[in-house]
């Protein structure tokens, strides 16, 4: 009993420093990364890695680098054809690929807080700012200065630089720099599902179709009865600020520090969209467009006849089982569109920034952009203009190619302010397509909400 | 002899220790711990990976002036004031129904209880299905007796009932405990009553209610912290929409700590939900500690 006794007190002792350990093991396999293989690492601890002797590099001297990205399979794809080049390129260096496809901005600052094992992350305008306020990102700036001769900046859009500075977001606390680097450009269009514009008699619109001709187009493409629409409205803002920008609206100030969606031309444009919704029911109903929802049928699953979109759609078609088409948005008081970027982040506490940043200043370099191009991706503004999008389809390529360096396209509208971010706008403009708000009533009311908390300073 | 005696009562409680020490551990490790750290970043602005920067009580007068803190801690209210009430009354008639006999009882009484087994996501999925104002089948059966499709999930005024309905999908888990507490009530009760001329609702008034009251007691109180602890369905099925009319308190409490980066304030809002719940749980003990019976003791309720 007393040896018993004993030997439960020694337990007792131990069980919180063993689970301590455990957790502490967790920890300190996963943080304190070598920037090596796994089988590389004890060999790293032990002593200098084996020198490479200019032939391919063993196991143990292969960095692994970690790149996130939230993208569909079917679409990050795109990402994994280069990896492969690069590899070729760089073979001390593996590359893998993880896709976070739910909750991508939590999850990737609960990794970088906690495990610390994602080495690079691919940020879009729309996420760049959390990135930033989270202070997740490395200034590129002296890495940039450095490889000043491998790099050419001025081969990109000014405004895709823009996007992964504080330039957008003068508030935050981040100091000035380069947080990022623009990998991939795209610009939006509107797609088309030729088989259901066939049966109604139509082809594929042409440059200068009105928003007229689409409204038109849209009533009569739908038959309810059929599940079929003649738009994919998704309440996402994205397509949305085209329709604004080609009625001649805005959404930002130009000083950028006020919204200003709200104005006559907004307001009528937003009408023009709410009313194909409500009263014509030519788009498709919103509960099958909202982020997540089980069974929802669209655009892709061949329900609605058009959707506006990004290049990076030409990833998607493969999985259409209907013909498909691409055409210049229609013309409303003016023609517009919408550009982004897919750029890489170096995480700032990554134990591996060297490899890192190899991979970004190889696939942001004119060879890394030439190999993006030779697989259907749209490079930068110099490259594009070189290899011309070779690979891909004729209609993607004789409308991307001169649409990418059209002024038409208009940058990636953006601000942040915790309570106010796009995600929260869209969320408000969400009632707009059930009917249940007027747009004349809601568009200034939240406007003004907004730019009450633009006004503030950032908590 | 008195020594012997110290020793092995010394014994016991290190033995006592012993076997408790897996929770102690765990809950110094997974709650206390978390809740002192909690309480701890409450006081500093905490952009995630930046360097936290001491704030001091910043974090909690903001919170006076923060208009969706207040929406939350409302909307949250009144999703517990509704549910939690509607759910027991649900889950004890059911129990009730399930207490008689009848053929086939062990079949009903695993479908009910089935739902309460199904993971949160997925009953949020299914339940997303269902609720389609288009294609849904609710309002499929809705369209076959002739009235309107109903916007569940897209309309501030209908997202709230949906989730509330939604809830009471879960009652299996209460009829478990409540038809436990129906079985422990002894039949001589009844049939004295029926002696003394009491029909059903006189005995189900006077025998079950009482006789059940610390059942009830702690299936309303675990349900109130259970309600204002409500995310997943909102995170999943709305994402607090729309226009926030979805907007959880603890679906509040994630998007400061991960949408907007502000991991104090969200500490901070933590902390104002666990004092929240305290005082509804207070509340509750309090008002009704002359109304629960213990069978087992001679003095009433209360803590």
């Amino acid at each position: 009993m007393r040896q018993t006794s004993r030997a439960g007190l020694r337990l007792l002792v131990l069980l919180p420093g063993l689970l301590t350990a455990a957790c502490g093991a967790t920890t300190g396999s996963a943080a304190p990364s070598t920037g090596t293989a796994p089988s590389a690492a004890a060999t790293s601890s032990s002593g200098p890695a084996p020198s490479d002797s200019g032939s391919a590099p063993s196991a143990a001297g292969v960095t692994t680098i970690k790149v996130v990205d939230w993208v569909p399979e079917n679409i990050s794809s795109w990402a994994n054809r280069w990896y492969k080049p690069f590899e070729e390129a760089n073979p001390d260096i593996k590359i893998v690929h993880e896709q976070i496809s739910q909750n991508y901005i939590e999850t990737v600052l609960t990794r970088l807080t906690g495990a610390n094992d994602i080495d690079l992350i691919f940020a879009a305008p729309d996420n760049v700012g959390s990135f930033l306020r989270a202070g997740a990102a490395l200034d590129l700036t002296p890495l940039i200065e450095k490889d000043k001769d491998k790099i050419q900046l001025s081969d990109f859009p000014k405004w895709t630089l823009d996007d992964y500075t504080t330039v957008r977001y003068p508030e935050l606390k981040t100091g000035p720099g380069q947080y990022g680097l623009p990998v991939v450009e795209f610009v939006w269009e509107m797609w088309e599902n030729t088989d259901m514009l066939k049966a109604a008699g139509y082809t594929t619109p042409q440059r200068g179709w009105t928003w007229d001709d689409f409204a038109s187009m849209s009533k009569k493409l739908t038959d309810a009865s059929k599940k079929q629409y003649g738009y994919h409205n998704a309440n996402w803002l994205l397509p949305l600020w085209t329709w604004l920008w080609q009625n001649n609206g805005k959404v930002l100030s130009d000083d950028g520090k006020q919204l200003t969606f709200a104005s006559p031309e907004g307001i009528e444009a937003f009408q023009f969209l709410q009313d194909l919704q409500i009263k014509d029911k030519a788009f498709l109903p919103i509960d099958q467009t909202l982020p997540g929802a089980p069974n929802a049928i669209g655009f892709d699953t061949g329900n609605a006849a058009m959707i506006t979109r990004g290049n990076w759609n030409l990833d998607l078609s493969r999985d259409w089982k209907f013909k498909w088409d691409l055409s210049y948005p229609p013309t409303g008081k003016t023609e517009a569109t919408l550009g982004e970027e897919l750029g890489l982040m170096i995480n700032k506490n990554s134990s591996k920034q060297d490899a890192a940043w190899r991979v970004v200043s190889w696939v942001t370099s004119p060879e890394g952009q030439r190999a993006l191009a030779s697989n259907d991706v749209v490079p930068n503004t110099k490259v594009m203009a070189e290899t011309g999008l070779a690979a891909a389809p004729d209609n993607v390529r004789n409308l991307v190619v001169p649409l990418s360096a059209d002024t038409m396209v208009q940058s990636f509208p953006q601000w942040f302010r915790p309570k106010f971010t796009a995600n929260d706008l869209a969320d408000r403009l969400l009632v707009l397509w059930t009917g249940e708000a007027k747009v004349s009533e809601l568009l200034p009311k939240v406007q003004d909400e907004f730019n009450k908390a633009l006004a503030q300073p950032l908590p | 002899m008195s020594f012997i005696t110290e020793r092995i009562s010394r014994r016991r409680d290190l033995q006592g220790l012993l076997f408790v020490s897996p929770f102690l551990v765990g809950f110094v490790l997974f709650f206390a711990g978390p809740m002192g750290f909690a309480a701890v970043i409450s006081l500093f602005d905490w952009p995630v990976l930046s360097t936290p920067t001491f704030v001091g009580t910043d974090n909690f007068t903001r919170m006076l002036s923060d208009d969706l803190f207040w929406k939350s801690l409302g909307i949250t209210t009144l999703y517990t004031v509704i549910s939690v009430p509607l759910g027991m009354a649900a889950g004890l008639g059911l129990a009730i129904l399930l207490n008689q006999k009848i053929r086939g009882l062990a079949l009903f009484r695993t479908l009910y209880y089935i739902p309460a087994v199904v993971t949160g996501v997925s009953l949020a999925v299914l339940w997303w299905m269902m609720y389609n104002t288009e294609y849904g089948i609710i309002n499929g059966f809705l369209k076959l007796v002739g009235l309107p499709a109903v916007p569940w999930l897209t309309h501030t005024a209908w997202v709230l009932p949906a989730l509330i309905i939604m809830s009471l999908w879960q009652v299996g888990a209460g009829i478990v405990i409540y038809l436990a507490g129906l079985q422990g009530i002894p039949t001589e009760l009844y049939d004295a009553a029926s002696i003394d001329g009491a029909n059903g609702p006189a005995k189900f008034r006077h025998i079950t209610i009482p006789m059940l009251s610390p059942v009830l007691l702690f299936s309303f109180v675990l349900g109130v912290i259970g309600s204002f602890q409500s995310f997943t369905n909102a995170l999943v099925m709305t994402n607090g929409g729309p226009s926030q009319a979805s907007l959880f308190f603890v679906l509040y409490i994630y998007r400061n700590a991960w949408n907007y980066n502000q991991m104090g304030y969200a500490a901070a809002l933590s902390w104002a939900l666990f004092v929240v719940i305290l005082i509804f749980v207070i509340i509750i003990f309090r008002a009704t500690s002359s109304r629960v019976f213990y069978s087992g003791s001679s003095v009433k309720g209360g803590i």
